[in-house]
């Protein structure tokens, strides 16, 4: 009749199998066994028979799930914050960001900061409006110098900011042409026979350029904090990936800890990684503006060249003949083939004006400002962005809670049914 | 016992308390004399005793030891603590403050002759 008694222990202790350590499983059995034997004895000095006293006990001891439940939760109950579980905690929410980052990164590479080659564009329709002097003597070697080397061989904008000014009612005309008409001159030059080193934003398009193509995409690893991801700017499409990374680790928190303010630190915990992240990726950015600024002087000094060259040397123009055809825009002779060419230099002056305001205001906004409107860039690129967000972390938290405290009963419901027909 | 269950739950540590202060016990014998102090009207559920005991050695109030009985059998006896002592003193005086508010109201209005209808 013991055996009744091994087997209700058996279904006792079922829900605390990998919950509670051996050792400590074993004494409850033998404390619950030392109650039950001491009851049935004191039932059969009653004058019950064994047959009756063992199921009487252990009916009076209550059904064994419940009891075995009721132990569990003594020995596992609702989570306390402690050190390793801290830790888990903060390695699972910190492998989840990262790797989605990574993935919300690697799906959306592109091209950040935005470009800008409105300065390049004039660069190169001014070396061809000079024309093939250009190829010639001491002011190629000049050219090759301004750039060739250059260390930043893409203009980019700040993050965020405020579309750039048109050009003045002046310069409209000749705005519209340059930027309209790049492409064509540029087939046309590079038919011509151009050499690619002394364009300014060609040499960027065509593949053959030997120099290595511009890094400019933020999502991949970066000079600065190589182990951290780069935020880019968002779309509303990547709004379900950024929502999916607060999903996780709320869900995360909430199976784990099983409290909601745990889900809140998680969430708040993945929010300041975004934001941390979005610091780290600022600092770049003003570190790049510099190289930006001084790459769109060094364009600048490459105008100035030609422009005193060609106002020094008046024949040069006579001798050098443009790489493109000129006369569909209204450049008919050397007049106002000059006139054309002081265009482009005072064109060239105004974007580089509103270019470097554009820099100067991302530098006044401050690390602050700068971080806070990247995280702005990365996190809410549209106004549902926020709630998705919120509803994500408030249903991934509710998932994981779930979880975290019916999962295991379910678990243990299964294994009790299998348990009885084995 | 089924009106009184929420009381006697909410009272189970201190009734603990109170048997074992005046010597070791094990479960089985904790029960028993509780069931003997009250006259059989505080009866265990006998599966809740161990969760509350268990519950109770690890907040520190009770501690248990294995001792070996004399038919050979090992059998686990708890202690109070010091601890233990002070969070008997504790509920126990919030058990007396309780029962006395309650016996103050109960009391008049027995005193008044039963229940009155509420008047607000």
């Amino acid at each position: 009749m013991y055996n009744l008694i091994e087997d209700y222990l058996d279904r006792l202790l079922l829900p605390m199998v990998h919950r509670v350590p051996y050792h400590e499983r074993q004494h409850i059995r033998q404390e619950i066994r030392d109650h039950l034997m001491e009851r049935t004895q004191e039932l059969q000095a009653q004058g019950a028979s064994a047959d009756e006293a063992v199921p009487l006990a252990i009916k009076q001891f209550g059904q064994a799930e419940w009891v075995g439940t009721l132990l569990l939760e003594k020995y596992s109950p609702l989570p306390v914050l402690n050190w390793w579980r801290a830790l888990l905690l903060a390695v699972v929410v910190m492998v989840t960001v990262i790797t989605l980052a990574y993935l919300v990164a690697l799906t959306h590479t592109r091209m950040y900061p935005q470009q800008d080659d409105r300065q390049q564009k004039v660069v190169d329709v001014m070396l061809w409006t000079v024309g093939k002097a250009i190829t010639q003597g001491d002011i190629y070697q000049q050219l090759w110098g301004a750039l060739n080397p250059s260390p930043a061989p893409v203009l980019s904008l700040p993050p965020g900011s405020a579309p750039r000014l048109p050009a003045d009612t002046s310069l409209r005309s000749v705005h519209t042409t340059v930027q309209a008409e790049y492409l064509t001159w540029l087939l046309k030059a590079a038919r011509a026979g151009i050499p690619l080193e002394v364009h300014a934003y060609a040499r960027r398009v065509i593949p053959e350029y030997p120099l290595p193509p511009p890094d400019v995409t933020l999502s991949r690893f970066n000079t600065l904090g190589d182990s951290v991801p780069r935020p880019t700017p968002s779309t509303p499409g990547s709004v379900p990936l950024t929502a999916g990374i607060f999903l996780l680790s709320a869900f995360a928190a909430g199976a784990l800890m099983r409290q909601w303010r745990w889900v809140l630190v998680v969430a708040l915990v993945a929010l300041f990684s975004v934001a941390i992240s979005s610091g780290i990726t600022a600092k770049d950015i003003s570190r790049r503006s510099v190289l930006n600024m001084a790459l769109s002087r060094q364009l600048g000094d490459t105008i100035a060249t030609l422009q005193n060259r060609v106002q020094s040397d008046p024949s040069l123009l006579k001798s050098s003949r443009p790489y493109i055809d000129l006369r569909q825009t209204g450049v008919s002779d050397d007049a106002s083939r000059r006139q054309r060419i002081e265009q482009l230099v005072q064109l060239f002056r105004f974007y580089q004006r509103d270019y470097e305001r554009m820099w100067r205001e991302w530098q006044q906004t401050g690390f602050v400002g700068q971080s806070w409107r990247m995280l702005w860039l990365t996190v809410v690129p549209t106004w549902w962005a926020l709630p998705c967000i919120a509803l994500a972390t408030v249903a991934g938290g509710w998932l994981g809670i779930l979880f975290g405290v019916w999962g295991w009963r379910v678990r243990r419901y299964l294994a009790l049914r299998f348990y009885r027909y084995v | 016992m089924t009106a009184m269950d929420p009381l006697f739950k909410g009272s189970t540590p201190m009734l603990i308390l109170s048997v074992l202060v005046e010597k070791p016990m094990h479960g089985y014998a904790i029960a028993k004399e509780i069931e003997q102090r009250s006259a059989d009207f505080l009866r265990f559920r006998e599966g809740t005793l161990y969760p509350a005991l268990h519950e109770m050695e690890r907040k520190g109030w009770i501690a248990g030891r294995w001792e070996v009985t004399d038919g050979g059998r090992e059998r686990k006896v708890y202690a109070i603590t010091p601890l233990g002592l002070r969070e008997l003193e504790r509920q126990q005086h919030a058990w007396r403050r309780f029962s006395r508010a309650l016996e103050a109201v109960i009391g008049r209005k027995s005193s008044e002759g039963g229940l009155e209808t509420c008047t607000t």
